[in-house]
């Protein structure tokens, strides 16, 4: 890393400081009242950090997904929504600049977002297909240079605030449910109508509703490369590290949280020992192996992203498993930790919140079918011993 | 099966199976799966016998048992990529299992990615080159 670009992420990471505070200040009543984090993604946007994985060639200021990574956990221990909504925006990119360079139009949509904080979404959810993000049902319709798309799509985060839509679809009306197009919808070329509401247990501010998509756009806008490969090439790894970080920042919060109980019953001694503080240790230590296990698969990852292989991908799914597990049993120990301080709303020790949100990491892409899809790769693991007898 | 594996590991030490970088051996196979849309290429696979029934044959079987494809591989031309045809990266592993039983081949870890399994004819190129590898060795 040369050092202009150090002090550029130094900066990135000093601003997601200011950005961190207001969508911590903000968490609860946008749990409550189930809405946009308006005021923390605001942040995000003035603070220039939607913009701040654009490369140098390109004018950014380049930001890896280390770092990314980083400003997604912080993100996501001050408002579980925002850290989420941060984390789904970035995939997107990801995905714009990982697959879809050498196209003009594309590219002229990275370089807009350098003057204009603009806010990307992803329509990859469709009713119909069993939650499989490689079928589509609905397909691109051409018309000359022009496309429609008319999807059901059951669930779109944030639909509603973002700028452009990445939405899945058939390449044509002929194609296989999995010879899928990626195509970049702008909010004027769509029309939303919700379908179902985002009333859930957690993640509320993700406002993760459903839609009938209705959206006219041109030829142009489809990116160039199939979704096949960008799913493979940069959509799920990337997706699985910025979750996982979401996830662990969540951890770390409510820990956080269960340090401050024991801390206060610490300084007013009963003359007993302290109950919560053998669980404690406990919990640190299963969060010290979660921000492990992530760094260690980010390293595995950043080495073979030009040549990935069957066993990078095995690593990527059983990040994805243990995160989400670990994450939540962190949590709930923290719960425990706090006891009825814990499970109150409101007030200092209260998890009720990050108990709720965390919950969402094991449905992200059904565990079980992870697992399935991961068990399926272990084989190349059995085969590799067998090898080295 | 076992007994070749054993020989196989003992002739050339198996490198990390994460973050395998580019080996000798690996750009050599690229240069194969390259050439392998032109088309002297594809008639010479199409017409190797192995076994009574040509290679790219008996790799449309098995992408047929094991790809889980949402389309017909029989119809299926052989520089078709089979990624937009349905097939998912835990299916190439059963896949893989599959080819090295048919072919008495053993992938090594650095042909364990994407590129391998693009289409019949990239699957063609891969057991080629480890069959010739075998007979060279």
């Amino acid at each position: 890393m040369t050092a202009l670009r150090m002090v550029q992420s130094a900066h990135g990471l000093g601003r997601a400081a200011e950005a961190v505070a207001t969508a911590a200040e903000f968490a609860d009543p946008v749990d409550r009242d189930n809405r946009f984090p308006t005021e923390g993604v605001g942040a995000l946007k003035s603070a220039g950090l939607l913009s701040i994985a654009i490369p140098v060639a390109l004018g950014g200021e380049g930001a890896s997904l280390s770092e990314l990574c980083t400003i997604a956990q912080s993100l996501g221990g001050a408002c579980a929504s925002t850290g989420m909504i941060f984390a789904m925006h970035q995939i997107c990119l990801a995905n714009l600049l990982d697959c879809a360079m050498d196209s003009e139009w594309h590219r002229q949509l990275a370089q807009r977002m350098l003057t204009e904080p603009l806010l990307f979404a992803s329509a990859t959810t469709e009713g119909g297909v069993g939650g499989d993000l490689r079928q589509s049902i609905c397909a691109v319709e051409p018309h000359g240079d022009r496309i429609a798309l008319t999807k059901e799509a059951s669930v779109i985060s944030y639909g509603e605030h973002a700028d452009a839509i990445f939405a899945t679809a058939r390449r044509d009306a002929d194609a296989a449910l999995s010879d899928q197009v990626l195509v970049v919808l702008m909010k004027d070329q769509c029309a939303l109508d919700r379908t179902s509401t985002w009333d859930t247990l957690g993640m509320r501010g993700t406002c993760s509703h459903g839609y009938r998509l209705k959206a006219q756009a041109e030829v142009c806008q489809i990116m160039p490369k199939p979704f096949a490969d960008i799913a493979a090439d940069s959509m799920v790894a990337i997706s699985h590290l910025l979750w996982s970080s979401v996830w662990c920042g969540i951890a770390a919060a409510a820990l956080n949280r269960a340090q401050t109980y024991v801390a206060a019953q610490a300084r007013n001694p009963s003359g007993q020992a302290l109950p919560g503080a053998a669980r404690l240790a406990e919990i640190f230590g299963r969060l010290q192996s979660i921000e492990a296990s992530i760094a260690s698969v980010l390293e595995q990852w950043e080495r073979a992203r030009s040549h990935p292989t069957f066993a990078v991908a095995l690593a990527i799914n059983a990040l994805k498993l243990s995160v989400s597990t670990e994450a939540l049993a962190v949590v709930n120990d923290a719960l425990l930790i706090c006891g009825l301080q814990g499970y109150k709303n409101g007030g200092p020790y209260s998890v009720g919140r990050h108990l709720r949100d965390i919950h969402s990491a094991r449905l992200m892409i059904s565990n079980d079918r992870i697992a399935a899809a991961t068990g399926q790769l272990m084989l190349i693991q059995g085969r590799r011993a067998r090898q080295e007898k | 099966m076992i007994g070749d594996c054993e020989s196989v590991s003992a002739h050339e030490p198996l490198p990390s199976l994460i973050g395998a970088h580019h080996s000798a051996k690996h750009e050599n196979f690229s240069g194969i799966a390259t050439n392998c849309t032109d088309g002297n290429f594809l008639k010479r696979l199409r017409f190797q016998p192995y076994g009574g029934v040509p290679m790219i044959a008996r790799i449309r079987e098995l992408v047929d048992n094991f790809g889980g494809l949402s389309i017909d591989v029989m119809e299926l031309p052989e520089t078709s990529d089979l990624y937009s045809a349905g097939l998912k990266s835990q299916a190439c592993v059963e896949l893989m299992l599959g080819l090295e039983e048919a072919f008495e081949v053993e992938f090594p870890d650095e042909l364990l990615t994407r590129s391998t399994f693009r289409s019949l004819a990239s699957i063609a190129a891969a057991v080629s080159s480890l069959k010739e590898g075998a007979v060279a060795a």
